[in-house]
């Protein structure tokens, strides 16, 4: 793989649940690579993992098992000053900015501190980078003084995006960075990430369910179901042409945005299954409307279904065998 | 009578700063049984709206002018236990920031238990059986052992589902959703919206569905209300806003959305941001954004005009059009 920045390999994170001794599979055996300055879109169902994923790359949680490499480093292996100049290349944005800002410092003092810590800059050079970054993401220049409470939902996530630039990072894990803008905004901060990203040579992790908007960002693009990547392809032949079932069902649920043409979604029946206890063979298997025998009995693997060109990666048997049923 | 009357409400903010005014004469009704969707750059006033009218607007803010009734009933005149009888029984709502509104150290079963005891005597048992039939119904599989976990421990799109089945716990007649189903993935997303047509199918319950989603809006929603800086700039049944949008802004939203079939090097963003609601553009309140901006645009604030069939809109360029037609 050409320049990989990133490489995860066969990644677990498993959580305890209290007062028993059971564990949640967040993450199952995850293998990804993320070349310099490109886009990993990750999608999948709500609670299948990808914030997870997110943040064991960043190592802001430890991984139950499994490795990540930065440039080559194993983060693993990292501790003190060495981690924390890796850290300072690595920044993610949350999906809540409620939750991630501190209530009691001012924009200023939230975009202060981390260049403090990060960048041997004097402090007007930081006072003027504020100024800059606030202009970067939509805000003014007297929102400065200002406390998070005082902003809508939508700003918020502005001040988050403005903070996670401060300290000039080459890789960001972009954990749901529109969700809580509207359209109009969402259009202007997509567009602001793309030109930082062409401007500075960034690489993104994007994680998100609005597929209109992975599609628009993405060279890449991982599905997740229940803890592990089941297809990876290009942006173009994932949509063009999915092959999983589960990335299948996916596209033909996008809303249309034409009260005109309101369908019936497809859903997917099935009993949703516990992260505490995987269904045994294929996760999907419970949902899958082409599930056989074979699939309650072997766990699938990540397999190349791709031409000559690009690399299609899809866990399933029946693809793999050439056995996709006509539809 | 419509179930809820919102007429020229405005509510503002009384800070160091100045005046925010986040809401700012906001008129229109809804009925039961029907899905209204409000629209709206963020900062316009959406979640402030609907905080109003569940009478939640906490200090510095304050309901400064307008009148809302529901059921026929001011609700400016109730008192803090009559409101609390309604919140929660007649109308809920969920709110945009389900990590916030969950208490952390109470487990999740015992918070939906709450919202389920707080207007019913309903023995343990009960209770349980019920918090757990909400959690299946929002697709949190194995409910049995998860209402013994804490918010920290379900990923975001879990909280945000929780938090819906907290709203319908009592089956209400109004349901205030902000939000609802952001931080959802497309096929749970069409299962929590089943839901939400579900309850005003069986119950004629009425939804204020807040948004930014306009696929979400185009799917669900019979009529819309689009904001922007603490007013309505245009009004529409749906299918006529999506034909038909007049509205500059509207316009810009409608041609922001990115495209699911073709790729596009740049959206096109409707330029500047939303200015400061303590700094309101005099005249109309788009004009330093607006591409079509005219003279009288800086002088008029337009009113809203009725434009077409339950179709209003607040823009100087139509002003003719009614006339005409009026
Ligand atoms: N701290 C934790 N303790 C216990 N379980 C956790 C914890 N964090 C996450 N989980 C569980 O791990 C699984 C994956 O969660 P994660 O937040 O990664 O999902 P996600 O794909 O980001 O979902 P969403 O789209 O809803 O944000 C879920 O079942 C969640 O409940
Ligand atoms: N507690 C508060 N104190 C001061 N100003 C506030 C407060 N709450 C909201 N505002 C202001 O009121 C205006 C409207 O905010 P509101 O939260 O209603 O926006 P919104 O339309 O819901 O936006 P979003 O789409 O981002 O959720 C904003 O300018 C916001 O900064
Ligand atoms: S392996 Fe079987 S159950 Fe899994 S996706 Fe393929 S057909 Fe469906
Ligand atoms: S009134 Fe003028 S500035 Fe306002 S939206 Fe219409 S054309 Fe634009
Ligand atoms: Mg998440
Ligand atoms: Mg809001």
């Amino acid at each position: 793989m050409a320049d990989p920045m990133l490489q995860v390999r066969r990644l677990v994170k498993q959580f305890p649940v209290e007062g028993t001794r059971d564990v949640v599979h967040a993450v199952t055996e995850v293998d990804l690579d993320i070349r310099r300055g490109e886009t990993v879109g990750l999608v999948g169902e709500s609670g299948c993992g990808k914030t997870t994923m997110g943040r064991l790359v960043l190592r802001l949680i430890e991984s139950t098992s499994g490795n990540v490499l930065f440039d080559g480093q194993d983060l693993s292996t990292l501790s003190g000053s060495a981690l924390r100049r890796v850290r300072s290349k690595m920044q993610i944005i949350f999906q809540n900015p409620f939750a991630s800002l501190n209530p009691r410092m001012s924009v200023d003092e939230i975009l202060m501190r981390p260049m403090r810590i990060h960048l041997r800059i004097n402090g007007s050079e930081r006072s003027q980078r504020v100024a800059e970054l606030l202009e970067k993401v939509g805000l003014r220049p007297e929102h400065r003084s200002r406390y998070p409470h005082e902003f809508s939902g939508g700003q918020r996530q502005r001040i988050a995006i403005a903070r996670a630039l401060a300290v000039e990072p080459q890789f960001l894990v972009l954990d749901e960075p529109t969700s809580a803008l509207d359209v109009s905004v969402q259009a202007q901060i997509l567009n602001l990430l793309k030109r930082l990203q062409r401007e500075m040579g960034l690489t993104y992790l994007f994680i998100s369910h609005d597929l209109s908007a992975v599609r628009h960002m993405s060279d890449r693009i991982a599905v997740m179901y229940l803890g592990k990547v089941v297809e990876l392809a290009d942006a173009e032949t994932l949509f063009e042409a999915p092959k999983h079932p589960y990335t299948r069902a996916l596209m033909s649920a996008i809303p249309v945005t034409n009260p005109r043409l309101r369908r019936e979604r497809v859903r997917l029946t099935g009993d949703i299954p516990s992260p505490i206890r995987l269904p045994s063979g294929c996760a999907f298997r419970t949902r899958c409307p082409w599930a056989e025998k074979r699939c309650a009995e072997q766990v699938p693997t990540l397999k190349d279904e791709g031409g000559q060109v690009s690399e299609h990666l899809v866990s399933c048997h029946l693809v793999a065998a050439g056995e996709e049923p006509r539809v | 009578m419509p179930l809820l009357e919102v007429d020229g409400l405005k509510t503002h903010f009384f800070g160091k700063g100045g005046v925010t005014k986040a809401v700012d004469g906001v008129s229109f009704t809804l009925d039961r049984g029907e899905i209204l969707g409000i629209v709206g750059e963020s900062g316009s006033g959406k979640s402030v709206t609907s905080l109003s009218i569940m009478r939640l607007v906490d200090h510095p803010g304050r309901v400064v002018g307008g009148t809302m009734r529901f059921e026929g009933r001011d609700l400016l005149t109730l008192n803090r236990e009559e409101m609390r009888q309604l919140r929660g029984r007649r109308m809920s709502m969920i709110f945009q920031e389900p990590g916030t509104s969950m208490n952390p150290v109470l487990t999740v079963g015992f918070q939906i238990g709450e919202a389920i005891r707080s207007h019913e005597r309903v023995p343990a048992e009960e209770v349980r059986r019920r918090t757990i039939e909400l959690m299946d119904m929002v697709g949190i599989p194995d409910a049995k052992q998860r209402l013994r976990q804490y918010p920290h421990q379900f990923s975001g799109g879990m909280l945000q589902r929780l938090m819906i089945a907290m709203g319908l716990a009592l089956s209400p007649s109004l349901l205030i959703a902000d939000e609802p189903v952001t931080a959802l993935d497309v096929t749970i997303q069409a299962q929590i919206l089943d839901l939400l047509k579900q309850l005003r199918d069986t119950t004629d319950a009425a939804v204020l569905l807040i948004t930014h989603d306009m696929g979400v809006v185009a799917e669900t929603c019979d009529r819309v209300v689009v904001m922007y800086l603490g007013a309505i700039v245009e009004e529409a049944p749906v299918t006529e806003l999506f034909d038909n949008p007049k509205h500059p802004y509207t316009q810009g939203l409608l041609g922001s959305i990115p495209s699911i079939e073709e790729k596009v090097d740049w959206l096109q963003a409707i330029p500047g941001t939303i200015p400061n609601p303590t700094d309101i553009p005099s005249g109309c309140r788009f004009s330093n954004r607006c591409p079509k901006v005219m003279d009288v645009c800086h002088k008029i604030d337009p009113a809203l005009l009725t434009v077409g069939e339950e179709h209003r809109v607040a823009c100087h360029l139509y002003e003719e059009q009614e006339s005409r037609d009026g």
